[in-house]
């Protein structure tokens, strides 16, 4: 079934990084109304919402964001739903909202994603984030990061990636950042160097191979197309979405060197839209850790299998490149707030794709790609956007 | 069976240090930790299997940054075992960064901390 006719008529979001002094309603009040303000629409006119949020119960001692956010928005009375799919609930929030108005049942929906994790210490959001993994791996120890190190390893071994090729993934997504205001890492440049020599997290990966631990929220507004016409200027429209799951025991997966569910999400995103991989203009691409951007890059079949390392070499997914990656920063430099990350990526995409991406505005491009994974790769989404 | 009481099972033998997985009646397939339906062919009737313990390091990783629960025996040397009957499983590894590369015959060993037996492996032959 083909998409058609979703659009997206706003886009906010707060700065990402440790922000001090913020609360959840805080953070959702900002990227919310900044949302509303963007899409020139009146709050009365939104009538639904999705939440994302990975863990405010852990993080925050707070359940119950639907209600709340509702609430702090001033809209006591509409409904409001949440998804959940790890770190990519936030990308699931939008698929969800995209088919809640293709059902014809609402016509605007308003999906926030908001995470705030550095109220816990390192080692207690490190075993919060752990409890993504299966219940085995749970009981050995065993975090996502020892996961993606595995899967790195089998990449090295067995698809010529490199050392060097992981670090550049940071050297470029650091240096995208540094254009990006709202970005955790807004004024760090990374070198080589400095990730060569960050500490090791999980052989072969080091610290600078890893997104922070980021505090943020960002919104955007899926609307109908009968909706649109009445208050939208720039509709950006939702062309193809595809999710998929994996085996969630990486022990238990045949394919244990790249992500089969990116695959899968990636396959029935572009058929949705009628679309192939060339017809890319720029994408943003689940980069929690290095190896994740290349990985999946190839899993969407943008490179062959082994080959996007070199890609990243010659400079095609930087900025100035013929295929750019994670403008933005990527979760690796403009940051990970678990729940707003996925909408984060598609609120990139539409800055892009409506010219008003500031200093990192990429010219010229008319379609994009937002790719957000949860665990390690349990779950992926794939959403494609173009101009009208 | 259903998978809780699969999964009990597993733990009760593990904790009479035994590895014991299941096999597929339908297409044969081996798995280590159990699954209530076959990913392979979607059945659910398994046979038992005892695999000997001895298996081959697929990959592995150092991890330093651990739970907070591991805290005190950080770094984790982690490893994905394949086990000679077939089916992986991952576990800690007792071995030495020198002794760790892909491929590397490893056995099992049943480790008692704090009153819980955990399942690991060692280089075969190995102390």
């Amino acid at each position: 079934m083909k998409v058609e006719s979703i659009f997206i008529t706003g886009v906010g979001q707060t700065k990402y990084g440790k922000l001090e002094g913020q609360s959840l309603s805080s953070l959702i009040y900002e990227a919310a109304s900044m949302t509303l303000l963007d899409a020139s629409i009146a709050r009365s006119q939104i009538d639904a919402i999705v939440i994302s949020n990975l863990a405010s119960n852990r993080f925050n001692d707070q359940q119950n964001l639907t209600a709340l956010c509702a609430d702090v928005l001033g809209l006591s009375g509409t409904p409001a739903f949440r998804t959940g799919a790890s770190s990519a609930s936030g990308a699931a929030a939008i698929q969800q909202a995209v088919m809640m108005v293709k059902s014809g049942m609402f016509d605007n929906v308003l999906v926030i994603g908001v995470e705030l994790m550095n109220q816990v210490p390192t080692d207690v959001s490190t075993s919060i984030l752990a409890n993504s993994t299966h219940p085995w791996e749970q009981e050995q120890g065993i975090t996502i990061p020892a996961l993606a190190a595995m899967c790195t390893r089998l990449n090295m071994l067995h698809n010529g990636l490199t050392r060097e090729q992981l670090a550049l993934v940071a050297v470029k997504n650091h240096k995208n950042a540094l254009l990006n205001p709202l970005a955790h890492f807004h004024h760090k440049k990374v070198t080589i160097e400095d990730v060569m020599n960050s500490p090791i997290i999980a052989d072969p990966l080091r610290l600078y191979d890893f997104s922070p631990r980021s505090d943020g929220a960002a919104a955007i507004i899926i609307s109908s197309g009968k909706s649109v016409k009445k208050f939208c200027e720039q509709p950006i429209r939702i062309t193809g979405i595809g999710a998929a799951t994996d085996v969630f025991a990486y022990m238990d997966r045949e394919n244990l060197i790249s992500l089969d569910a990116t695959r899968l999400a990636a396959e029935r995103a572009f058929k949705t839209a009628g679309m192939t991989q060339k017809e890319i203009d720029i994408l943003e691409v689940h980069d929690a850790f290095t190896p994740l951007e290349l990985v999946n890059l190839e899993d969407m079949c943008f490179f062959e299998r082994g080959s996007a390392g070199k890609a990243l070499e010659e400079g095609i997914t930087e900025r100035e490149g013929q295929l750019p990656v994670n403008v933005s920063g990527g979760l690796k430099a403009k940051g990970h707030p678990v729940g707003a990350t996925g909408i984060g990526q598609v609120l990139e995409l539409t800055l892009q794709l409506r010219n008003e991406a500031g200093k990192r505005q990429v010219p010229g491009v008319e379609t994009g790609l937002a790719h957000a994974i949860g665990g390690f790769g349990n779950n992926a989404f794939v959403t494609i956007l173009s101009v009208q | 069976m259903n998978d809780k009481s699969l999964i009990q099972e597993f733990k009760e033998n593990l904790k009479k240090r035994k590895l014991i997985g299941t096999k597929c009646r339908t297409c044969g397939s081996i798995g280590v930790y159990p699954n209530s339906q076959c990913r392979k062919c979607g059945n659910a009737s398994f046979e038992k299997v005892k695999f000997s313990g001895k298996g081959t390091l697929i990959t592995y990783t150092i991890l330093h940054a651990v739970p907070l629960r591991f805290k005190e025996n950080a770094p984790l040397v982690i490893g994905l075992v394949e086990l000679e009957e077939g089916g992986r499983i991952s576990a800690q590894l007792n071995a030495s960064q020198d002794e760790l590369s892909v491929g590397k015959k490893l056995e099992a060993i049943f480790q008692e901390i704090d009153g819980r037996i955990l399942l690991k492996f060692k280089p075969l032959g190995g102390i």
